[in-house]
């Protein structure tokens, strides 16, 4: 149905050739990626009246290590935390007695794989990709936590003071108008914190669609350090996934391989300088950098490995 | 009373809920006897058991956190 929209519109302008190609993509995807983006961000702020912070946090206390990598991973995936709440969030689960690993797992993966990326990866790449995003994601997230926990990193916690008054998991029996309302306002944040860059990144991927010789990528992004460039690239680069996600989509059809695809698609939204200045706050550096290195080497570690088997 | 508003800098919810608040006591007449202020330390954050922002406390008791209260709720907890 987009893609009829977008045909028809780019017919409408009379244009022909490379640009009216760039064009038809910028409206498919700007379309598809937004509708998506409304239905996910919506749905999934709905359900998270359900599931506080607080919820989440009880959910972890006392949880058997395997289950409880698998259960942080799972809880980071879908809940879609701006990263503005990543410190007190931290603060909060490691104040109030969640195992130090599976904080750092909920963590990793909660900006990694986002709910919103999932399905549109699904829309646009189909099942073995997203299912490789995803579970690559879990992996490095449960790898990430359990590995600093094992190499003794807790003690470079920043000391702080947990009140016990959060206790509470606040007010739990709200109406449903009061949940509807609760998700139009977060919905509405999100969507409108995150479109820009869809915008932005549907229009560089429309470019690199219409413009980009076939043989560039052959010639330029190919061979052994093609996955640790690209997740090097990924650093200074602050975007949401949203945005990445159609650049991506131009570039593997190009030719660029799926798992340095998929690695560049993850540094920029686990491996950011923002996320980091946030983080100094609550980790001293010995333990930001481990962070960081632990995220960076499960980035690559998955590029190789899904450019082997893809 | 004083009221806090809890939110890092980079969070856009939390700055509507500061303005929000202002404005409804601007509209209450209560300029004079409630002092609002923004806090950005996460520590600060964590003192009062908050983990999702914004969130609002007054006089030291926390009244909402990780959601913008509707202009009603605010005028109860101002009042």
């Amino acid at each position: 149905m987009f893609e009829y929209i977008a045909v028809q519109l780019v017919h409408l302008t009379g244009l022909t050739g490379r640009l009216a190609s760039s064009l038809e993509f910028w409206i498919y995807d700007t379309l598809k990626i937004t509708v998506i983006l409304l239905g996910v961000v919506f749905s999934v702020s709905y359900l998270r009246t359900y599931l506080p912070p607080e919820k989440i946090r009880d959910f972890l206390k006392g949880k058997k290590a395997l289950v409880g990598y698998v259960l942080a991973a799972g809880l980071g995936v879908i809940s879609p935390f701006c990263s503005c709440s990543t410190v007190p969030l931290f603060l909060g689960f490691v104040g109030a007695g969640v195992p130090f690993g599976m904080t750092i797992t909920f963590l990793t993966v909660s900006p990694m794989v986002n709910t919103a990326a999932v399905f549109v990866l699904f829309g646009t790449f189909g099942w073995g990709l997203t299912l490789a995003y995803l579970l690559g994601g879990l992996t490095v997230g449960i790898i990430g936590g359990s590995g600093l926990k094992v190499l003794g990193f807790e003690r470079y916690v920043v000391d702080f003071d947990f009140s016990a008054n959060g206790d509470e998991p606040g007010d739990s029996t709200k109406s449903a108008r009061k949940r509807l309302r609760e998700a139009y306002v977060d919905a509405k944040e999100i969507v409108g914190r995150i479109f820009p860059y869809v915008v932005i990144g549907v229009g560089m991927g429309a470019a690199i669609h219409g413009f980009l010789p076939e043989d560039f990528i052959q010639n330029t992004l190919q061979g052994a350090f093609a996955v640790p460039a690209a997740t090097a690239l990924g650093i200074p680069i602050y975007t949401n996934i949203m945005g990445v996600i159609p650049v991506a989509e131009s570039l593997i059809s190009k030719g660029l391989p799926v798992g340095t695809s998929i690695a560049f698609m993850m540094s920029v939204a686990a491996l950011s300088v923002p996320q980091f200045v946030l983080l100094k706050q609550v980790m001293k550096r010995n333990l930001l950098i481990a962070y960081g290195s632990i995220i960076g080497v499960g980035i690559m570690v998955l590029g190789f490995v899904f450019n082997l088997v893809f | 009373m004083k009221v806090e508003i809890l939110g890092s800098s980079g969070c856009s919810t939390c700055e509507s809920l500061k303005h929000d608040v202002e404005r409804i006591v601007e509209e209450m007449g209560k300029e004079d006897e409630i002092d609002v202020v923004k806090v950005e330390d996460p520590a600060r954050f964590a003192s009062y058991g908050v983990m999702s922002t914004p969130a609002l406390v007054a006089d030291g008791e926390v009244e909402f956190k990780g959601t913008v209260p509707s202009s009603q709720e605010i005028r109860e907890v101002l009042s």
